[in-house]
């Protein structure tokens, strides 16, 4: 246990100074969402009255293409330069693996996301800062990065893996954008907690039930 | 021999039982006396394989799902040779489901297409198993292709149903015929005894239709490992 | 009537499809395997390159 402890903050530690150092991941995914931000807000003209009904909307898509841009480095990195094969090397569970690049992606996710919340805030004119969505920021977040860590590392492997990734992950988090949009929009209308208790449900059950998956079947992925 | 003539009298008995469905479906079944147009009424029977390829094409990426597992399980690429079958019919059957269904909507519902859960759960599977088989396709190893084709396959069937229940919370205009009907749904009917007949007979020669064309696919794909074999013999003859 | 015949005419040809993929993928499988085995046993025949 403690070993597995080690591990994941061994690398999970290595991937935070690499993209202290690069800043690779999080320029990329926050100038590329910040661009599906200013098209929205060009393609819809956006009068006071449909706000409300189009940022839970826009803000979503956009998170999910930052992620999505930031999974698909995730392992291609160490691919490339062949240090995958010294993680897998490495003593202790393999899994310590997946959970630590797991916690990489949300951490790189919500670093971004924190700076794309006032941008839309500012650009929409709506008001985001609300207990409601910014859990729902961090559940979506947390069940979008643990599959999509997954499938990233199955992708990577994969011949056109930059067109695979996104089309194997959005179909499969397809209930965890839908319920965080419905939370948000939820929120930003002023909808009443029981209103919402349906759509908390099913985002934390997917998140837990797709995140215990995910460390069992991740074995399997990288087994060589 | 012997087991390929089976076959052979199953794929005889298949058409047999289709064709005996499809008199059913057109002209056995009696006319849904509630619906308002002869359109409607016409329409009303694409219902029957409508249903039967949904009930199958489900059932397709069930076995899908199972035979990933059991891959992961036993280790065994004949597991993996059955989900890949089972992917590719389901697939087919599905496209089938939802282009029949929009036939069947545009006359009743009077549009093609509308974002109600059943039909989003249908069309968000059918982009699963379409990236399930991009993903096969974009491996070269098989035993790697099998096991990351298993861990997806598990992972697309059980989000399956957190899709439809995260589009049930949205109200449904899909009429439920079998189990209890919801409030707003358009175009139901009630099942008329002959009706139900002609139900039960469309999905078991569908099944069975679904069952052989798997046999069928699976023999074939029992080929390709042979084809591989063969290959290998002649390169290790040279060396 | 237009939605009935063309709805059954897209089940039919569903079903079509299929049975076309599988026996052309069997067909050529079986020709691929008669190829290699004859490739095969002609080499057995004294043409053996070892």
């Amino acid at each position: 246990m403690r070993g597995s402890l080690n591990k994941i903050a061994a690398i999970l530690w290595k991937d935070i100074r690499s993209e202290w150092r690069s800043k690779e991941f999080f320029s990329a995914m926050f100038i590329f969402a910040a661009l599906t931000i200013f098209v929205f807000n060009f393609a819809f003209e956006l009068h006071i009255s449909n706000r409300k009904a189009v940022v839970p909307g826009i803000m979503w898509v956009a998170f999910a293409f930052a992620g999505e841009l930031g999974l698909s480095r995730s392992f291609a990195l160490e691919q490339d330069k062949g240090s995958f094969s010294g993680l897998l090397l490495a003593p202790g569970d393999r899994s310590a693996i997946y959970v630590a690049k797991a916690l990489g992606n949300i951490l790189f996710m919500l670093v971004s996301e924190a700076f794309l919340l006032p941008m839309i805030m500012a650009l929409f004119n709506v008001n985001l800062a609300n207990t409601t969505i910014l859990l729902t920021v961090l559940a979506g977040t947390i069940g979008f990065a643990s599959v999509g860590t997954l499938i990233s590392a199955i992708a990577v492997n994969t011949r056109a893996r930059e067109v695979l990734l996104p089309v194997l992950l959005f179909p499969v988090v397809l209930p965890v954008l839908i319920a965080a949009v419905y939370l948000t929009s939820g929120a930003l209308n002023g909808a009443s907690a029981a209103e919402l208790a349906g759509w908390w449900k099913l985002l934390l059950t997917y998140d837990l039930f797709f995140i215990v998956l995910s460390v069992m079947v991740f074995d399997f992925v990288v087994e060589e | 021999m012997k087991k390929k003539s089976f076959l052979f009298w199953l794929d005889v008995l298949t058409a047999a039982l289709i064709l005996a469905a499809l008199y059913m479906a057109l002209v056995y079944a009696p006319e849904a006396a509630n619906l308002p147009t002869r359109t409607e009424r016409l329409a009303q029977r694409i219902f029957y394989f409508h249903v039967s390829f949904a009930w199958t094409g489900s059932v397709a990426f069930l076995v899908t799902a199972l035979g990933g597992l059991l891959y992961l399980i036993r280790d065994n690429l004949k597991w993996d040779m059955l989900a890949f079958s089972s992917a590719e019919i389901g697939l087919v059957f599905l496209s089938v489901v939802i282009v029949t269904g929009s036939l069947w909507a545009k006359p009743t519902w009077n549009t093609w297409w509308t974002w109600d859960p059943r039909l989003t759960t249908v069309s968000v599977a059918w982009l699963l198993y379409a990236a399930y088989l991009m993903l096969r396709n974009a491996v070269e190893d098989p035993a790697r292709r099998a096991r990351f084709a298993a861990v997806y396959g598990l992972f697309s069937f059980l989000s399956i149903p957190l899709t439809l229940i995260s589009i049930r919370l949205w109200r449904t205009i899909h009429p439920v015929i079998i189990g209890e009907g919801s409030q707003g749904a358009q175009g139901g009917f009630h099942l008329a005894p002959p009706m139900f007949q002609t139900l039960m007979v469309s999905l078991l020669a569908v099944t069975v239709l679904y069952v052989i064309l798997l046999l069928h696919r699976y023999q074939a794909e029992l080929l390709t490992e042979d084809v591989e074999e063969l290959r290998e013999k002649i390169l290790t003859s040279y060396q | 009537m237009v939605y009935l015949v063309t709805a059954y005419a897209v089940f039919w040809l569903g079903i079509f499809l299929l049975i076309l993929r599988i026996s052309m993928k069997e067909k050529h499988l079986q020709d691929e395997i008669a190829a290699l085995r004859e490739f095969l046993n002609r080499k057995g025949d004294g043409h053996d390159t070892r």
